[in-house]
């Protein structure tokens, strides 16, 4: 089996009036295979968004490649885009729309046919606890219950890589523990989750390897407990301060 | 495509602001303004026409100027000397007797010194009639000599065509301007408006080709357009023939054929398609529904110009002109309306609107395919 995602040497600028060209991805490189949950910390201004946006074929970069499943982004986004669903910040969902409304008219656009798709919502949302505000547009829901739907709208496509980007920002305790739990059941069905956050925890709890980027690069990449071993620190919010420390000595 | 539009479709249906655009301006906006200003119009002439003013009178104390005067619901008030540079307080217009010249001084500026100075002048013109007739009676000719012959004017268009004419001039107009607004709120609200909401990447994202989306956004923006825009109109039209004689067609009937209003929807239809790829365009371009509208304010500006061309009667509609764009559409309304189809015309406006309907919608596609433009910083 292919790994979910490859990314080499990922290179992406902006050009600026103000500041001039800004490199805002400068060389990254990783690997994610399916079952893995990789996670993308970094400040804001890190790079992440720009990261995820190239791997779900959003933007394209100025150097480097980037596999979905083994297929190349760069040269078959379409073939790839059939393999990724992308969860923005801000959840990206349509304030007009109902949450059933939503995650249908993108069940089609994935192509998955009325029984399955039917199906499929009514599971997701009852896993979520979002049957009683299925027929309510998404501009009345607090949110959390718009994250949550936007989770839903990722859940029912299901496919082979789930790209996030901030999934639990500006959600409470509860909510969060949702969008967790169906990141973990994702990831142990086999699917291989990539999400960015700034939020030490929630990178802790969830990610099985985790990518420290900062000015556009990686700066470390391991599992949290190496990353522990080579900082000599506990908690991650520590070990992040003290890689970036590393870094700035370099 | 079919999710693609339903998506677009839901969305415009459920935007308050073009509910508001479609329905409730056209229905209950315009006729009510338009109710107003006829109302106002209308109670603004009447009072000029009735109410009684003050003139001032220098070395005039005729009393057939005067009585001419007080006819025409004008009070003169006898002074002793003529104005300075400007109208004393309460008298809207003067007469100052000189040698064989009765000069009249009023102020331009004020609607209402215009008003006397036209009353005035109708008194000082019976005045003067009266005075003929009384000289051609004192040596015993025949008064009238003073008219030898009547003119009678006799309109030969009915009253039918009349309104027509008027109808012209305006319908042309609106509908044009009415396929550029009609759809313009859908256009910046699923482009612009969906970069803002950050729902444009998840799209991306997930169909296959941008070429889809584009066509998506373009078709749904151009059926609103198409379908809001006769409607606009025909509201803009209640309003008028509710608001009196404001707009010279109060209580004329005006039958536009079936035929006619068929052969203007179809020319619309490639016309709204430009229109739609054009304000697509725009919103793509732009980082924010605001910054949107923006550029679309001085489009409209633009926009107005030629469509106010191709309304004025005394242009022509020759060969050459339908290929100018928005010109030539207000123009081939301008003429169905007027003279009927011209079907050389008809033909080369049709055409030359499909024509800018693809190239618009390809310059569209591209900038869509430019990430520098979709995703400005």
């Amino acid at each position: 089996m292919p790994p979910g995602v490859v990314v080499r040497n990922l290179h992406k600028s902006f050009y600026d009036r103000k500041r001039g060209r800004i490199h805002a991805v400068n060389g990254i490189s990783f690997e994610a295979q399916p079952g893995e949950i990789f996670a993308l910390l970094g400040p804001n201004g890190a790079g992440k968004t720009t990261t995820l946006r190239i791997l779900a074929t959003v933007l394209r970069p100025d150097e480097g490649s980037v596999e979905i499943q083994g297929v190349d982004a760069l040269r078959s986004p379409e073939q790839a885009r059939r393999l990724l669903g992308y969860h923005p910040g801000d959840a990206g969902v349509y304030h007009r729309l109902t949450p059933r409304e939503m995650v249908q008219i993108f069940g089609r656009l994935r192509g998955l046919d009325a029984p399955t798709l039917r199906r499929r919502t009514q599971e997701v949302f009852e896993r979520l606890g979002l049957e009683d505000i299925a027929h309510r547009p998404m501009g009345k829901l607090s949110t959390g219950q718009r994250q949550k739907a936007a989770v839903a709208r990722l859940w029912v496509m299901d496919p082979p890589v789930w790209i996030l980007d901030e999934p639990a920002l500006g959600l409470d305790l509860p909510t969060t523990r949702v969008v967790e739990d169906t990141l973990l059941e994702a990831r142990n069905r086999g699917r291989t989750v990539i999400l960015s956050t700034h939020i030490m925890e929630q990178a802790e709890y969830l990610a099985d390897r985790i990518g420290v980027i900062h000015h556009g690069k990686i700066v470390a990449l391991d599992t949290m407990e190496n990353l522990r071993r080579r900082t000599g620190k506990q908690r991650l919010r520590e070990v992040f301060l003290a890689l970036l420390d590393l870094e700035a000595a370099a | 495509m079919r999710a693609l539009l339903l998506k677009e479709y839901l969305e415009i249906l459920r935007d308050r602001r073009t509910l508001f655009n479609t329905f409730v301006l056209p229905f209950l906006f315009y006729p009510a303004f338009l109710a107003f200003m006829g109302w106002v119009a209308r109670k603004g002439t009447e009072t000029y026409q009735k109410k009684t003013y003050a003139v001032g009178v220098v070395n005039l104390a005729d009393s057939l100027v005067l009585s001419a005067l007080r006819q025409e619901n004008l009070v003169p008030r006898i002074l002793d000397q003529a104005p300075g540079d400007s109208l004393p307080q309460a008298i809207k217009a003067f007469l100052v007797a000189r040698d064989d010249t009765v000069l009249v001084y009023y102020d331009g500026a004020d609607e209402v010194s215009r008003a006397v100075w036209r009353r005035v002048e109708h008194a000082l013109e019976r005045v003067r009639h009266q005075r003929l007739v009384s000289v051609l009676q004192e040596v015993g000719l025949d008064t009238s000599w003073l008219v030898p012959f009547q003119v009678k004017p006799v309109n030969l268009a009915t009253e039918e065509r009349m309104a027509s004419s008027t109808l012209a001039q305006i319908l042309g107009y609106l509908m044009v301007l009415f396929l550029f607004v009609g759809g313009m709120n859908a256009a910046l609200d699923t482009t612009a408006g969906e970069k803002e909401r950050r729902t444009l990447e998840v799209l991306l994202a997930l169909v296959p080709r941008r070429r889809d989306v584009v066509v998506a956004k373009v078709l749904a923006v151009s059926t609103v357009s198409f379908l809001t825009a006769p409607v606009m109109v025909l509201g803009m039209l209640l309003g008028m023939a509710q608001a009196g004689e404001a707009f010279l067609m109060a209580g004329k009937t005006f039958v536009i054929p079936w035929g006619t209003i068929g052969l203007m929807l179809l020319l619309s239809a490639p016309f709204a398609v430009f229109v739609a790829s054009l304000e697509v365009a725009i919103g793509s371009f732009a980082r924010s529904f605001r910054e949107a509208q923006t550029y679309v304010a001085p489009l409209m500006m633009m926009a107005v110009f030629p469509i106010v061309l191709a309304s004025l009667p005394f242009l022509t509609f020759t060969g050459w002109q339908v290929l100018l764009p928005v010109y030539n559409i207000g123009a081939c309304f301008n003429e169905l309306l007027r003279e009927g189809v011209v079907w050389s015309h008809y033909l080369g406006t049709f055409l030359s609107n499909l024509a800018y309907a693809g190239i618009m919608a390809g310059f569209t596609l591209y900038l869509f395919q430019r990430e520098d433009i979709v995703f400005r910083q």
